[in-house]
């Protein structure tokens, strides 16, 4: 059979080698014109089988709310009031960013809306309708009066009987989270006596910011201490148009460059699905190239030494590069993409194509010094070579197709690129390298006019190979012994394995958005990564939101119902509202006097505006509420330390000084007002400039008019509710979910509320248990096919067998060193681990077909020849895996590491273990009888 | 309350080494009554190192020392590092029912809110309702669910609900007792949804005067993952112990 098509190949391709080469010609334009649609998706979450539940659901809810692809810009770097400027920027020339709609071809505004600041006009006139009654009644004890020793008493008190007096609640993120904003505003609040002196337009400035942080709290989104600002920007495209979103990403960042100009002492980074996207393609895209360009060369320069000529690696390349443009045309036809496993194909592709070429180029070479003609070289060529290149091609075709069996599209694409591209290169080599070895010969000769080309010795003989043979010959069971002892080694580093969930872990450590994405976690204790969940009623998500905020693990819960309480919460908050809104009244307007029978009434001034000093007992009383405070604040410094809440103790050591009183900035208010001339006109100077506006703004926020979805503004009902008219409930956990114990946890207590969430973190947990169970599936798989192809190929149950040991003892050897160079297992390498049986096989076949062709007995003879032209190949192959182990996407590193340990480990039990194993277990009667048989053939 | 402690964390130990000395009986009410007999009347003096790590993975061991008096009824722990909370002190009188603390960077005393008892004890996975020492046979009822092995231990599984006066933050709670030396090896806590909360282990039981006394308890919030490790590391019981510490006036001095 294969004799028949040996004859035939040789025929056509010497017959007729420019019409071969025209065909491949025509083949490869067709490939490259239907390869421009390729498409590039890079997320791991791509791997997911696409009706899997979450991940039809986290498709649903990107393509129903675009906020679901949000990107979040850090800002920082220089004063606050800077990173504002610039964020304010971002906002007003985020118009300029602009993107090609593919569905209709025209430019539209790429982001939708730009949150630095909350709802501040809805928040402001309801505020005490989206607050607790609890909180409601603080308020109310709060605001009681507004002078300056009043209120800090009132602070003092609501200090005392909420956090010093309840030491749990600092342990309450929600609670935590409001003392640092108090915290915050009352010692801005405090600090405004000292710009007292600087009057007018500055002072009032500054009554106005403290007087909202006093109400509504920081209306932009700082961090604790101040250091980073994020603004939010929603895409007007969701990112299931993934290819227009990233286009979008780009722009941005050149946007942010240019109004970064304008504030050179910041620093801006992007973070958020679309920016990760983005910078995770250029990255991956960059490493393929470089990784592509650095294996061709050094392929081409190992080439170059072992052989001794220019012309035959160049055209083993041009072969090549042909099997990787029919592979791409049959990636766009088939699937359309390339995935972040599929787009290595083409490396791969290179490391293992380029063994064809070794060994037909050696057969061919072999022929030609040999004095042969070129059709009888070619026909040489085939016969010695063509079909251990084809046995080695289809098991390592099959065992990667065997991968589509596991029915796991990730393993499906995967298997099915890297299976199709083998054959594709094995067709490539075995008609077009002919062909233009053929053409080459021609135009050589008639350059030489006619004289034949000296054959050249080759170099890189490795004579180590031929010794250890004749050693193996006389004392196989020490290799065995050795050999046997390293596996046990190895097979026992493979217990220590380690697996890594983080899929940031995965990623350039210095991409931006990975960077942003960590320093939100540290500096917000919130994980940018959400979890998403949608209902079709506020009730639901009503009992959702309130049963995750409960959990430790939850950070923030973004929901509709936090704007649109109950009509009976709203009731009983009505009420509470209603009297501060009156009370505040009392502090705006003017008080009307009834004079007497006769004297006319008149409108008195409120009282604070008519005092130009308060009382100097009032003065000392301010003083020691000052101390009071800063006593407070110590204590609950000293119960967040206890309670190991970084954030609030750092919040409160801000103020205090911590070990450093002398520091405090509570303290700092105090000393000025006793060291500055006449507090009591100052303190009376200040009250004036914010009370009204504090008065105001409360009394703005008791607005009792009740909130329903019409009343809503329609910039939060768009953010919430989809057009369908569910609503998305987005949940930030305060802990890296990217750590295992941390996702199973959070993802077990998202199960105990609803069982509709989804979000990256819980994609990738989903992929780790498919690639766990589906990985051992497909490697038994590939496995069993290439078992199945030996048995064919050798028609020898033995034989098959012992292809086997090397195979399997070379995979354990390549866990050991991978473990052993202190790398840990991800959902990127995991998946390359079957792939190393298809591609590891070929050396064990190589020497099992020397074995049945010479005979056991010929093991120096067999390292020498077969061994050398395998450490040739896998010498190739491991340059090629090499280059990836250099990218900067960790994942693609650690795979290209894991398969060069694995074309290692099969190379060294191929020449080391399998024939020691051979000369004892397969009798050399046999093995001459065969030997006979085929010298005889 | 389910018996753990007396005053704090610290306490809990003193707690559980006098508690479940006897469970000879079949029945929960006899168990239980002879676990409520066996802590009575005793003074302890003990050094426990208390490790607490948040969710979130952060870690933070304290050394402290706590007294206890009157059979559980009068505690006293006081922080003796890291230096930040070095001489913090937590009062509780009255079986819990009255906390105080105090803070030595400001001198000042607090009585802490009663709302707080079924709150955590500062950053620890314990609630103050944890540590009280109300009558185990009062607070909870139950029936023994058979025999389990815990650690190769066989213990009685009881399973309890709390009675009126027993514990509101828990719906029901699992407690594995050691047939043969009658101590309590774990404990199980539901939440009021039914959801299972919490999980302490107790080990490293030593014969100290004719008592078991367990040297580790191990809380574990099962929902958030965050855990509290104490570890007694000195103990001294049936001490004399000043009767001026276990009072406000005592705490400032």
């Amino acid at each position: 059979m294969r004799a028949k098509l040996f004859n035939l190949l040789a025929r056509l391709v010497g017959g007729n080698p420019w019409l071969v080469l025209l065909a491949a010609l025509l083949l490869s334009f067709a490939a490259i014109a239907v390869s421009s649609n390729l498409k590039m998706e890079t997320r791991i979450l791509d791997l997911l089988p696409k009706g899997d539940p979450a991940a039809v659901e986290f498709d649903n809810i990107v393509r129903q709310y675009s906020s679901a692809s949000q990107i979040m810009v850090g800002v920082e770097g220089g004063s606050r009031d800077t990173k504002v400027a610039f964020a304010t920027a971002l906002k007003e020339r985020a118009g300029e960013i602009v993107f090609t709609d593919k569905t209709d071809g025209t430019s539209r505004p790429y982001i939708k809306r730009v949150d630095l600041s909350f709802d501040k006009d809805f928040i402001e006139n309801h505020a005490m309708m989206l607050s607790k009654v609890s909180d409601l009644e603080n308020l109310e004890e709060l605001f009681t009066d507004l002078g300056l020793a009043d209120l800090l008493m009132a602070y003092n008190d609501f200090f005392e009987r909420e956090y010093i007096e309840d030491t749990s609640s600092v342990t309450e993120r929600e609670k935590e989270d409001r003392a640092i904003s108090s915290l915050k505003g009352l010692v801005e609040w405090l600090e405004g006596i000292e710009k007292v002196d600087d009057g007018g337009k500055a002072l009032d400035k500054h009554a106005d910011r403290v007087t909202d942080l006093l109400t509504t709290g920081d209306r932009y989104m700082f961090s604790g201490d101040d250091s980073m600002l994020i603004v939010t920007l929603i895409p007007s495209i969701s990112m299931d148009r993934m290819e227009e979103l990233l286009a979008g990403v780009e722009s941005l960042k050149i946007l942010i460059e240019d109004i970064r100009k304008d504030f050179p002492d910041l620093e801006v980074r992007a973070a958020g699905m679309p920016v990760l996207g983005y910078e995770e393609n250029e990255a991956t895209i960059g490493d393929m190239g470089i990784s592509s360009m650095v294996s061709l060369v050094l392929i081409l320069v190992l080439f170059v030494l072992a052989f001794r000529m220019w012309t035959a690696p160049l055209l083993a390349v041009i072969n090549l590069i042909v099997g990787i443009i029919w592979t791409t045309g049959f990636i766009a036809i088939v699937f359309g993409r390339l995935n972040i496993m599929t787009m290595m194909f083409a490396v791969i592709l290179l490391g293992l194509g380029i063994d064809f070429a070794i060994h037909l180029n050696a057969a061919f070479s072999t022929a030609r010094s040999e004095g042969k003609s070129i059709p009888d070289s070619l026909a040489a060529m085939y016969r010695r070579s063509g079909s251990g290149v084809i046995t080695g091609a289809l098991t390592t075709a099959v065992a990667f197709l065997a991968l589509a069996l596991t029915g796991l599209d990730a393993f499906i694409e995967l298997g099915i690129v890297l299976g199709a591209g083998i054959l594709f290169t094995l067709v490539a080599s075995l008609t077009i390298l002919p062909a233009m070895w053929v053409v080459h010969e021609r135009i050589a000769r008639r350059l030489r006019k006619g004289k034949e080309r000296k054959s050249r010795p080759v170099r890189l003989a490795f004579p180590f190979l031929e010794a250890s043979g004749r050693a193996m010959a006389r004392r196989p069971w020490i290799f065995i012994g050795i050999m046997v002892a390293l596996t046990a080694g190895a097979l026992l580093l493979s217990r220590t394995a380690k697996f890594e969930t983080d899929m940031l872990e995965l990623e350039p450590p210095d991409m931006p958005s990975v960077t942003l994405h960590r320093d939100i976690l540290k500096k917000f204790e919130l994980h940018p990564d959400s979890t998403l969940v949608t209902t079709d009623n506020l009730e639901e998500t009503a009992a959702i939101v309130k049963k995750m905020k409960k959990n430790r693990l939850v950070g923030q819960v973004d929901a509709v119902t936090e704007f649109i309480p109950s009509p009976k919460k709203q009731k009983k908050r009505a009420r509470i509202a209603k009297r501060v809104g009156e009370h505040m009244r009392d502090y705006l307007e003017p008080k009307v006097t009834v004079g007497l029978t006769g004297v006319p009434a008149f409108a008195q001034p409120p009282e604070y505006m008519s005092i130009d000093r308060v009382d100097p007992e009032e003065v000392k009383r301010f003083a020691s509420e000052l101390d009071r405070l800063q006593m407070n604040v110590q204590e609950m410094s000293q119960l967040a330390f206890a309670s190991v809440k970084k954030r609030l103790q750092q919040a409160c050591d801000r103020l205090t000084g911590g070990d450093e009183p002398e520091f405090s900035r509570i303290l700092a208010v105090k000393k000025a007002l006793d060291e500055g001339s006449d507090p009591g006109r100052r303190m009376a100077e200040y009250q004036r400039a914010y009370i009204p506006l504090l008065a105001h703004k409360i009394e703005k926020m008791s607005d009792t008019s009740p909130i329903t979805l019409d009343t809503l503004p329609e910039s939060i009902k768009e953010r919430y509710f989809s057009v369908e008219g569910n609503n998305l409930i987005t949940i930030y956990s305060s802990v890296d979910l990217w750590k295992e114990d941390k996702m199973e946890l959070f993802n077990s207590a998202m199960a105990r509320v609803t069982d509709r969430f989804t979000g990256s973190v819980v994609l990738m947990d989903r992929l780790i248990e498919l690639v766990g169970s589906k990985g051992l599936m497909a490697t038994l798989l590939a496995l069993g096919a290439v078992f199945v192809i030996l048995l064919i190929d050798f028609r020898h149950f033995g034989y098959a067998l012992l292809g086997v040991v090397p195979l399997v003892t070379g995979f354990i050897w390549m866990i050991g060193l991978f473990i052993l160079a202190g790398r840990s297992f991800d959902v990127n390498n995991v998946m390359a681990i079957p792939l190393i049986l298809g591609i590891g096989i070929d050396d064990a076949v190589h020497v099992l077909h020397a074995i049945k062709r010479q005979g056991i007995q010929s093991a120096p003879q067999i390292l020498k020849h077969t061994g050398r032209a395998l450490v040739l190949t896998s010498l190739t192959t491991g340059i090629a895996f090499g280059s990836i182990a250099f990218a900067s996407h960790r994942g693609l590193a650690g795979m290209g590491l894991l398969l060069v340990m694995g074309v290692a480990g099969c190379l060294m039990t191929s020449l080391f273990l399998l024939p020691p194993i051979a000369r004892i277990f397969l009798k050399d009667k046999k093995s001459n009888e065969m030997s006979k048989e085929v010298r005889h053939a | 309350m389910l018996k753990i402690s007396t005053v704090f964390i610290g306490s809990i130990a003193t707690a559980f080494l006098l508690l479940p000395i006897a469970a000879q009986a079949q029945s929960v009410a006899d168990i239980l009554k002879k676990v409520d007999q066996s802590g009575n009347s005793v003074s302890a003096k003990m050094e426990v190192s208390q490790t607490v790590t948040t969710p979130s993975g952060d870690t933070r061991t304290f050394k402290m020392m706590s007294y206890s008096s009157g059979g559980q009824e009068k505690g006293l722990t006081e922080y003796l590092a890291p230096a930040q909370v070095r001489g913090m002190k937590i009062l509780t009188l009255n079986d819990g029912d009255d906390i105080w603390t105090y803070f030595p960077r400001t001198n000042r005393v607090r009585k802490i809110a009663s709302s707080a008892r079924n709150r955590r004890v500062q950053g620890s996975d314990f609630t103050y309702d944890d540590m009280a020492t109300g009558k185990m046979a009062e607070n909870w009822k139950g029936k023994v669910a058979g025999t389990e092995k815990i650690n190769g231990v066989t213990c009685y599984k009881l399973q309890l609900v709390p009675t009126a006066s027993g514990p509101k933050s828990y719906s029901r709670s699992t407690v594995w007792i050691d047939k043969a030396k009658n101590t309590m090896l774990r404990v199980e806590y539901y939440d009021l949804d039914g959801d299972k909360l919490k999980r302490l282990d107790i080990s490293g039981y030593k014969k100290i005067k004719g008592i078991q006394i367990p040297m580790q308890y191990t809380m574990t919030n099962l929902t958030d993952g965050g855990t509290t490790v104490m570890k007694v590391l000195k103990v001294a019981i049936n001490v004399e112990i000043d009767p001026g510490l276990f009072t406000e006036a005592g705490l400032s001095k």
